[in-house]
């Protein structure tokens, strides 16, 4: 071998070697190359409103609090809150996802099935109906499933905390301008709704009374109008 | 790859010629029709009594006012009563009416926000007693026939339980009475509403009510959806394709979604104790379910007893009604299995004149 000869495997073997390198780095699990190739992985999708996302609500949500009214914390929790739906949503809406693959992997193999059997699908209203018929199936077990009904239930409860914290936003402002609040307007509600019942039971509980007292007089005597604005009873059924 | 299956050219392609035929056929029909055309409850009622969002309403027949015994129906708050007045041919009210029944029915109303606090004690011991009290003046009796139909079932168990001089025959239908039951016979196409809330703690419920304030109907109707995954994604495509192919089934089809639609909001009260303490704690069959403090003791339940259910029913699965039985004090109890689905029954064509003659004969018995 010669001089030229060496010095050329020595340039090549540089080269090489560089690129293997940077290949290695690229393709490991932090590399660039692996990075890029997540950009084309469905999974990367469906998770992409996860922890890097939810982390800089985290942090800020996690800072010290001080006394004055904190609109901006606010903010941040209607923020976070729609950011952990979307990734409850998108886990959910992945569940679905594989339920309905299963179905598909499902009908082809009843379809492999029926062919070896010489009773192949020939038309497409046909195909259209076993497909309903599996996915109806499956959909039926699935959201059954212990995996499914948690996944459900973390959906639900992420919805009601974003709208628990848009709630709070939004009567933040409503106190700032003098407007009545939801919860406001509940408590009122809450005690005409007492108030009601209360009225209620006192007109059954005076209705009662009459009635006794007009039976302990002669029956004779004319009956005594109901409360509640109705005509007095034609007999004696308590009001 | 083999592929398994062998798609005929020419019969998928006369079967696209048909489809694209109906598409246009139901487009067509669809452009015609306005809403206000597809009427539900068409049969003549007046309102004799209404508190706060509930009404009660007396129903006629044309041409005069029945003179019958009174029966008073009470549907469930999930839907609204109008189902069983859907049309003039599909319709029970209409058939009790003929059998010589005077026949009245509660309208719950559509709930909204300021509803939140209504429960079911209200509704029993409130807006119910309040119109039988009203029946029984009107017609100077002191009890009247009670039919109440799934959660109106219910709320007819907890009114003849409490106030047992009032009603004079009970009947239940479709009614779920042991919210445990679905497990005695557990099948994935019926109970769906059993596990789904038993998924959930009882926190959970509660939760939902705090933030929400009521159960919004949509939120229930999408519940249901879930029961039959594989009707509900074909509904608007295949079945109306199917439905649209004449005037009276497009009618039908229409009638069904704007009754569907109309679904009313669950007052958050009312979907707390109903969620919590029976379908998750089963407190009705427990005997510690109480209302306004006093417990409901279905063993107080002594008038006679006709409970109707259907073997097919994939809302309430049949040993959830079946359960009755072993609960109720009556020695008259009676239970009638129909076919039909839990709304088939009330109005396919036939069964809803079935269960309006097997009901009119028994009441006669009695």
């Amino acid at each position: 071998m010669t001089d030229q000869q060496n010095s050329f495997n020595d340039v090549f073997g540089d080269i090489f070697g560089s690129w293997a390198r940077q290949w290695e780095s690229a393709s490991s699990q932090d590399g660039h190359f692996a990075l890029a190739m997540q950009a084309f992985d469905p999974r990367r999708w469906l998770g992409m409103y996860g922890p890097a996302m939810q982390q800089p609500f985290d942090t800020l949500l996690g800072l010290p609090r001080f006394a004055f009214p904190m609109l901006d914390r606010k903010l941040l929790a209607v923020g976070a809150g729609w950011l952990v739906l979307l990734q409850r949503s998108s886990e959910h809406g992945g569940r679905l996802l594989r339920a309905w693959s299963e179905a598909c992997a499902e009908l082809f193999a009843e379809l492999h099935g029926a062919a070896a059997k010489g009773e192949p699908v020939h038309a497409g209203r046909e195909l259209i109906d076993r497909f309903i018929t599996v996915l109806n199936r499956k959909m039926q077990n699935v959201q059954r499933s212990e995996e499914f009904l948690a996944s459900q239930r973390k959906l639900l409860e992420a919805f009601l905390s974003s709208r628990t914290h848009e709630r709070e936003l939004i009567e933040l402002l409503a106190n700032a301008f003098d407007l009545p609040t939801r919860t406001e307007i509940d408590d009122a509600h809450r005690s005409v709704h007492d108030l009601k019942r209360e009225v209620r039971g006192l007109r059954r509980e005076l209705d009662r009374l009459r009635g006794e007292s007009a039976a302990g007089h002669s029956a004779g005597a004319p009956a005594a109008a109901g409360t509640d604005g109705t005509e007095p009873p034609a007999r004696a059924a308590g009001g | 790859m083999m592929i398994p299956f062998r798609v005929d050219p020419a019969k998928s392609l006369a079967e696209l010629a048909d489809a694209q035929r109906k598409v246009a056929g139901a487009l067509a029909r669809l452009a015609r029709m306005r809403d206000d055309e597809i009427e539900i409850g068409p049969t003549q009622k007046e309102e004799v009594r209404r508190i706060d969002k509930s009404a009660l309403f007396h129903y006629a027949l044309p041409g005069g006012t029945p003179d019958g015994r009174p029966v008073l129906i009470l549907y469930a708050l999930v839907g609204r009563y109008t189902v069983l007045d859907l049309e003039a041919d599909r319709s029970l009210v209409r058939r009790l009416l003929s059998s010589a029944h005077d026949v009245y029915a509660v309208d719950w109303g559509l709930p909204t926000r300021a509803d939140r606090f209504t429960g079911i004690d209200d509704y029993v011991n409130d807006y119910l007693d309040a119109y039988v009290r009203e029946i029984c003046r009107r017609h100077g009796v002191d009890a009247i026939d009670l039919l109440g139909i799934c959660q109106g079932g219910v709320l007819s168990l907890c009114y003849a339980a409490l106030h047992g001089e009032r009603i004079r025959n009970l009947i239940t239908a479709v009614t779920p009475v042991d919210f445990h039951a679905d497990r005695e016979d557990e099948r994935v196409d019926r109970g769906f509403m059993n596990v789904w809330t038993r998924s959930m703690s009882g926190a959970d419920i509660d939760r939902l009510v705090d933030v929400l304030g009521n159960v919004p109907g949509e939120f229930t109707g999408n519940l249901f959806s879930l029961m039959t995954p594989g009707r509900s994604m074909t509904k608007y495509n295949l079945d109306l394709m199917e439905a649209a192919a004449d005037d009276a089934k497009l009618m039908n089809f229409l009638r069904m979604e704007k009754w569907l639609g109309d679904r009313p909001d669950q007052p958050g009260q009312f979907a707390r104790q109903w969620l919590k303490e029976l379908y998750q704690e089963n407190r009705l069959v427990r005997g510690d379910f109480a209302l306004d403090g006093e417990r409901v003791d279905l063993g107080r339940i002594r008038m006679p007893v006709l409970n109707i259910l259907t073997d097919t029913d994939h809302i309430i699965p049949p040993p959830m009604s079946r359960a009755l039985k072993q609960h109720v004090g009556s020695g008259d109890y009676t239970e009638l299995v129909v076919k039909g689905g839990h709304i088939g029954i009330f109005i396919g064509p036939r069964s809803h004149q079935e269960l309006a003659t097997r009901i009119t004969e028994w009441l006669a018995e009695r």
